[in-house]
């Protein structure tokens, strides 16, 4: 600990340990340091269950004994799936994590209308069935997605009419005739929005996230989204990993006191008596309380379930969208669900989160249309947490902060964010040829 | 994807070291290393072998070293350090095997007892010339022959994450077929501690009643010390926990015999293990159907196919 590093990363989230994946890859000296004695503080899967309890519940709290063996249970504190197609797949890939991490595929979407769960479809067939929408609006719905398809920004021929700059999204929907319930299904269950703003902007943003939806679920067929066996905790520790194989070192359960500044600039941390030397601090917002802003909130409630959830056809694994104008709201409930299948819960068991941006001051209340889609509930985590974005961008300090996680469903944001603060710190970008330990096989 | 271009190049090429058995034979680069390199020049190089042992069921060319020879008890060691060393290759011949299983083994204990030291003689003949931290290296990979079965043997690497306790990611842990716990026997705290390696395992559900097989090995046995810790304590401790217990040294060149006959024994002891819990071909290809291993070539565009509806 008496020497200087390159970069001191606090906190083990997914952003920190990407970011120090990347900065140890590139040869940088790193120390990364967390607090917890557990990899992945706020995008943690936590195990035992007993920790689940501990956290919520305080320590005498314990789960029941039908609950199982408390170590087969991971249990996630953030929701999300990995989009099949996305970014962070080809980062997993071009890194080599996926070595570490074993994949399997959401088994159903599902978007509520009319109080009723509707499976988002998969294939021609299920489309040709779904009572989503009646028969001409599928056929006007069709030449849309044709459209989609073939749109190329930078090529006018593909607009067919329509000026990326200029139209926005709700003209699209005009132009194609498409009613007010599909533009709500393709808006929130295709292109993930989580409020109805995309349709007032320029539409090309959109039609590239409708793309990824495609793209995504034409890899795997049952739905667009991937999703790490043990749980979501299993990415920040396998980039943790990659981390440590490039001369990273590590220290977990290491409580920080805080970020020491010289004349306006991080100069290490202090842990204790001791300081640590680092030339520049990367974090997460709870390490930086004085640097950061609250953008908002979101709710977040974990359920433990003895039973899949009704009307998802007894699917092991699902998410379900209820968009905002369905119960009134401004942004849309998510519920995302697996099990055993997935090895986060002993047999029989489910684990469903539901979650969504606070807009009121009764959040729990929020989410009580998606409970009430759950069935019978065994045990209710509520957790509110509040959202961060750094007041400070770094350049003089040289303290880099993540912003936390949103209530996206998937990791775009979270992508765009790390890429962001790595160019911000070294201001390079991230060069993958640094990356040699693979092997031919992963390369095949 | 939109605004964050990344620009991937294919990755470059692996530093993960393949060996196929015995492993090649390599000119002394350490003072301590009295070896007369013979034949090394007529060796095939093997650094393709992962390449050659892909995932679809290959024949690997096999230079045969007798099946019988690698069952032999481990010898005792001679301490003369001129004897020609025995890992010289056999001379090749035609017989060819088929790839069946990989063993995942990890190593355990505290820093700098040796571990990466031990895995490296064993995959690659030689004691490291560089000791100092562990980078660049997930694994490291030797092919044996046991009862006519070619098995891959992968020994893992903590990756320094070993330094402040409780930092080894979870993963490390996963699907593992043997468990070797390393202490330095110059160094009282690297023993005593090995009873928090072993909770440490058990927490992630490699206990000692299971089917993975777990030993004990007493590295830098060749260093004078004055508390060394002592065999009878060391055995006691082993019986204890149901392993067996080697003291070797991964250093000295006349322990390399021992080094590769307790790695030897250990393959053994998985290669006679029930086929249910390690992962044969046919059980890894219906494994990959099922949950999905993301590689590479899987990044390509995928074809464009119109949205279903």
């Amino acid at each position: 600990m008496d020497e200087e590093y390159d970069a001191i990363v606090l906190g083990t989230g997914l952003k920190e340990c990407i970011i120090s994946g990347m900065l140890s890859v590139s040869g940088k000296k790193v120390l990364h340091i967390d607090r917890n004695n557990y990899y992945g503080g706020e995008s943690a899967s936590l195990t035992p269950l007993e920790q689940l309890y501990e956290k919520f519940h305080g320590a005498q709290a314990k789960p029941q004994p039908e609950m199982g063996r408390g170590r087969d249970w991971n249990v996630d504190l953030i929701p999300k799936f990995l989009m099949a197609n996305g970014p962070l797949v080809k980062l997993l890939i071009h890194t080599g994590v996926t070595r570490y991490l074993e994949f399997k595929s959401i088994e159903a979407s599902f978007v509520v209308k009319g109080g009723k769960i509707y499976k988002v479809p998969a294939d021609e067939m299920e489309a040709l069935a779904t009572s989503l929408m009646g028969m001409f609006e599928k056929r006007r719905f069709k030449k849309f997605l044709v459209w989609v398809q073939q749109f190329d920004e930078n090529k006018p021929e593909t607009w067919q009419g329509l000026d990326p700059h200029n139209q926005t999204m709700q003209q699209v929907y005009e132009k194609f005739g498409l009613d007010e319930n599909t533009a709500d299904f393709t808006g929130h269950a295709l292109a993930l929005y989580r409020d109805d703003e995309h349709k007032n902007q320029p539409f090309a943003p959109a039609v590239e996230k409708i793309r990824l939806y495609s793209d995504s679920l034409a890899r795997y067929g049952k739905s667009p989204y991937l999703y790490p066996l043990y749980g979501l905790g299993e990415l920040p520790q396998g980039f943790a990993r990659l981390s440590a194989i490039y001369g990273g070192t590590y220290m977990l359960d290491k409580p920080v006191d805080e970020i020491v500044i010289e004349n306006g600039k991080a100069i290490g941390v202090k842990c204790g008596d001791e300081i640590v030397r680092g030339k520049q601090i990367y974090c997460d917002p709870s390490y930086a309380k004085d640097r950061v802003k609250k953008t908002g909130q979101v709710v977040r409630a974990i359920c433990l379930l003895n039973h899949p959830i009704p009307n998802t056809n007894d699917a092991q694994s699902c998410q379900i969208i209820i968009p905002q104008k369905q119960v009134g709201r401004h942004y849309d409930i998510y519920i995302s669900c697996c099990s055993n299948t997935n090895m986060v819960t002993p047999k029989g068991w489910y684990l469903a989160m539901v979650s969504t941006t606070v807009e009121t001051a009764n959040p729990e209340a929020e989410v009580l249309p998606g409970l009430q889609l759950l069935g019978q509930i065994a045990e209710k985590f509520i957790q509110i947490s509040d959202v961060y974005e750094p007041s400070d961008l770094g350049s003089e300090s040289q303290i880099f902060i993540s912003q936390s996680y949103d209530a996206t469903t998937h990791f775009e944001t979270t992508c765009k964010d790390v890429l962001n603060l790595f160019e911000r710190g070294t201001t390079k970008e991230f060069d993958f040829t640094n990356i040699t330990h693979l092997s031919l096989n992963d390369q095949e | 994807m939109s605004e964050h271009h990344v620009n991937l190049p294919a990755p470059q090429f692996s530093t993960y070291a393949t060996v196929i058995d015995p492993p090649k034979q390599v000119t002394a680069t350490h003072p301590d290393e009295m070896v007369t390199p013979t034949q090394s020049t007529q060796n095939p190089p093997s650094q393709d072998v992962s390449h050659t042992v892909s995932s679809t069921p290959v024949r690997v060319p096999y230079p045969s070293a007798p099946p019988a020879a690698s069952s032999v008890p481990p010898p005792v060691p001679t301490p003369s350090a001129s004897i020609p060393k025995k890992m010289a290759l056999a001379p090749p011949s035609n017989k060819t095997y088929k790839l069946k299983r990989t063993f995942k083994v990890i190593i355990v204990g505290n820093a700098a007892v040796g571990k990466t030291c031990l895995s490296f003689r064993f995959c690659c003949g030689r004691f490291p010339e560089h000791t100092e931290a562990t980078i660049g290296v997930d694994f490291r990979e030797r092919s044996c022959v046991i009862e006519n079965e070619l098995l891959r043997v992968q020994l893992w690497d903590t990756a320094g994450q070993e330094r402040y306790r409780q930092s080894i990611v979870a993963h490390y842990y996963r699907n593992v077929n043997a468990v070797v716990f390393v202490y330095d026997v110059t160094c009282r705290e690297s023993f005593n501690d090995l009873a928090l390696w072993i909770k440490e395992c058990e927490k992630h559900g490699l206990v000692s009643d299971s089917e993975v097989p777990r030993i004990l090995i007493g590295n830098k046995c060749d260093v004078e010390c004055q508390n060394r810790v002592s065999t009878d304590e060391a055995q006691m401790f082993a019986d204890r926990n149901n392993m067996a217990l080697f003291e070797t040294s991964a250093k000295a060149a006349s322990e390399a015999d021992h080094v590769e006959s307790i790695f030897l024994t250990l393959l053994h002891k998985l290669q006679q293990s029930k086929p249910m819990h390690v992962q044969s071909q046919d059980e890894r290809q219906q494994k990959e159907q099922e949950r999905l291993i993301l590689k590479a070539n899987e990044t390509g565009n995928v074809e464009e196919e119109g949205f279903c509806c």
